[in-house]
């Protein structure tokens, strides 16, 4: 039997692009931009003025330099990073390993997570929330129901049907307490709050 | 000159306050197109030969502190407290069907499973033969197991004056009408709610600071037990002595309204004493959360109804709405001991606000005014009082019909005479 080498090779090279990327996909990952996706967690994008987002929020688990976000897997351990100021993420839905919930000492952690001209600055929120006051209640907004899912400083999650981003706001930043954007989708209200660093929320990305 | 002034307008203001009321059967609320209260019924034990036949002499009626319609609407349930029994009246004849004695002897000593006399370790301040004779003093009750079971709590067992020992709730099985068992709960037990999934019922302890929670997930009451004891802040310590103490006022928090979010996920519990707030506790792992403040002093009662929560103010005598989700993001959004929220929409209603009720599809409120011996009706939607009528004098307890055609309210009784009455009104809404 003759077997050509150059075949099985170029045979076996297509095989291990092809198994890489079916594993990226299934990690959510994307080499060129951090490992983040989710098509289940698309968003219905409106046309706001201020802000552009992304489609989809942050799935990030890494540091831009490639170092691991620890990853807190139940309460006790949310809990305990947190006390220690430790950047983590949870899964908004543990049982079905979707939606990434940061607490807040990932944002503020010199490594980084988001390329500067993504991040959502307290101005860009400023000037959202200004234009969605002279528009009234004429704006559309939908998310998928996993969205609403908080965690909060006591490590639990719960769902409140708000939805709640963090803000990049380093100048306000207290030692505590952090601005998010929340979107009250029932009553079509928009405001700026601030939260307990040790909460967590997604972060939504601007194009 | 100036005190004596003073004097008369406190004794006139007093007088005034003091003035026993007693309404007509037939009389009307004024002032409004939109709802009318015309009061069809009454049961009372202040007259024995009334003119009207629908004003029934009932000496089952002793300080009636609160009412409850089954939740099929057949019968209502009335809690009175001097009286140690809960009257049961069919809702469409307004005729007695029972009543239920709260006296436990030798002869029912059935219904304390295993002879528990207490939980949660807590000790009785005096040595009896069987503490588990008494007689039990009604004030709150709530349903469960789709109104199967009707949870009725005693303000204190009659022995212990000073209301610091273990108290005491009956568990009614509404078929027969009759206590199927008589668990132990902390002193001085007042409101009570089942979980919107019927595996909780959570026991508010008025006297200390706490809370028992009972798992119910079974359907016989004898295998109903204690789930866990949650404590707001800190639970008080009770060592009164040998003297009398006025246990409505000397009760830390004086822990009051109670009641479920919706979705099952919270506990909320008014603080009706000490510096206000509504207490929130994860109703998945009962966990303390900690306290909401901004609300007007002194929150007495509790209801949540679609989207919104209402609360009543019992000195200031105000009702206060707010979103229940955003008042209970407020909490979980932020730590420590306390967070404040301020988005409240407010009405006054007058001094002395009481139970409060809604109609099924929360357009109008009813808020039992209990200084100024009246019923107010509120239109939630801009939280503006439409109409109210005079009730007789005390109103404290209330409920409303599924079909939002009637309102019974309780007219707890006084020293100087008064009260002891259930009213009836017929509402109509035009």
């Amino acid at each position: 039997m003759r077997i050509n080498f150059s075949q099985v090779f170029y045979r076996n090279l297509l095989c291990s692009f092809l198994c890489v990327s079916l594993v990226a996909c299934q990690n959510g990952e994307k080499p060129s931009e951090g490992n983040r996706e989710s098509k289940k967690q698309k968003l219905f994008q409106t046309d706001f003025k201020s802000a552009q987002f992304e489609t989809q929020f942050s799935e990030v688990k890494s540091f831009l330099n490639g170092d691991s976000i620890h990853h807190a897997q139940n309460a006790a351990e949310w809990k305990s990073a947190c006390k220690d100021k430790k950047p983590a993420w949870c899964y908004a839905d543990a049982k079905t390993k979707s939606g990434i919930l940061y607490n807040y000492h990932v944002l503020t952690d010199k490594r980084g997570i988001i390329p500067l001209g993504k991040k959502l600055s307290l101005s860009v929120a400023e000037k959202l929330r200004d234009e969605l006051v002279q528009r009234k209640k004429d704006w559309t907004l939908e998310f998928v129901d996993q969205s609403y899912v908080q965690r909060a400083f006591n490590g639990q999650n719960y769902n409140l049907k708000f939805v709640q981003f963090w803000i990049f706001d380093e100048e306000h930043l207290s030692d505590n307490q952090a601005q998010i954007m929340v979107w009250d989708l029932k009553l079509k209200k928009f405001t700026i709050e601030l939260a307990s660093v040790n909460n967590g929320y997604r972060i939504w990305l601007l194009k | 000159m100036k005190y004596f002034v003073l004097t008369v307008f406190i004794w006139l203001s007093y007088s005034w306050q003091s003035q026993v009321v007693q309404i007509q059967i037939g009389q009307k609320s004024k002032g409004s197109n939109e709802v009318t209260l015309e009061l069809v019924n009454r049961f009372q034990r202040n007259y024995a030969k009334p003119a009207n036949e629908n004003d029934q002499y009932d000496v089952s009626i002793n300080s009636p502190k609160s009412v409850n319609y089954s939740l099929d609407g057949k019968k209502f349930y009335v809690q009175s407290l001097e009286g140690c029994k809960t009257v049961v009246y069919n809702a469409q004849t307004k005729k007695k069907m029972k009543t239920i004695e709260h006296s436990f002897d030798a002869s029912n000593q059935h219904l304390f499973k295993d002879k528990e006399t207490t939980v949660f370790d807590y000790k009785y301040n005096r040595t009896l033969a069987n503490y588990n004779v008494f007689n039990g003093k009604p004030v709150e009750s709530c349903f469960s197991h789709n109104g199967k079971y009707l949870w009725v709590t005693y303000y204190r067992r009659d022995y212990d004056s000073n209301a610091e020992c273990p108290s005491a709730l009956a568990i009614i099985d509404t078929e027969k009408d009759e206590i199927v068992r008589v668990m132990p709960t902390g002193p001085l037990p007042k409101m009570i709610a089942c979980s919107p999934d019927n595996k909780f019922i959570a026991v508010t302890h008025w006297g200390d600071n706490t809370l028992g929670i009972i798992n119910i997930e079974g359907e016989n009451p004898m295998d109903f037990y204690y789930h866990k004891h949650l404590v707001v802040d800190y639970q008080m310590k009770l060592d009164f002595g040998a003297g009398h103490v006025n246990r409505d006022s000397e009760c830390g928090y004086c822990l009051r309204g109670t009641v479920f979010t919706p979705d099952g996920d919270f506990l909320l519990v008014g603080k009706m004493g000490g510096a206000a707030g509504i207490a929130v506790f994860d109703a998945k792992t009962y966990e303390f959360l900690g306290t909401i403040k901004g609300m007007q002093s002194n929150v007495r009662h509790l209801v949540i109804n679609g989207e919104f929560l209402y609360l009543s103010a019992n000195t200031p005598g105000m009702v206060q709405k707010c979103s229940w989700r955003a008042f209970v993001k407020s909490r979980v959004q932020n730590e420590g001991k306390e967070v404040a929220f301020n988005d409240f929409e407010t009405v006054s209603v007058g001094a002395g606000a009481r139970t409060i009720v809604t109609t099924s599809d929360g357009k109008y409120l009813f808020a039992a005014v209990n200084n100024g011996s009246k019923i107010v009706v509120v239109q939630t939607k801009d939280m503006k009082v439409v109409t109210e009528i005079s009730a007789d004098s005390y109103p404290v307890g209330m409920d409303i019909s599924s079909d939002d055609k009637e309102l019974i309210v309780t007219s707890q009784g006084k020293e100087n005479g008064g009260g002891n009455s259930v009213m009836v009104f017929k509402i109509t809404v035009h």
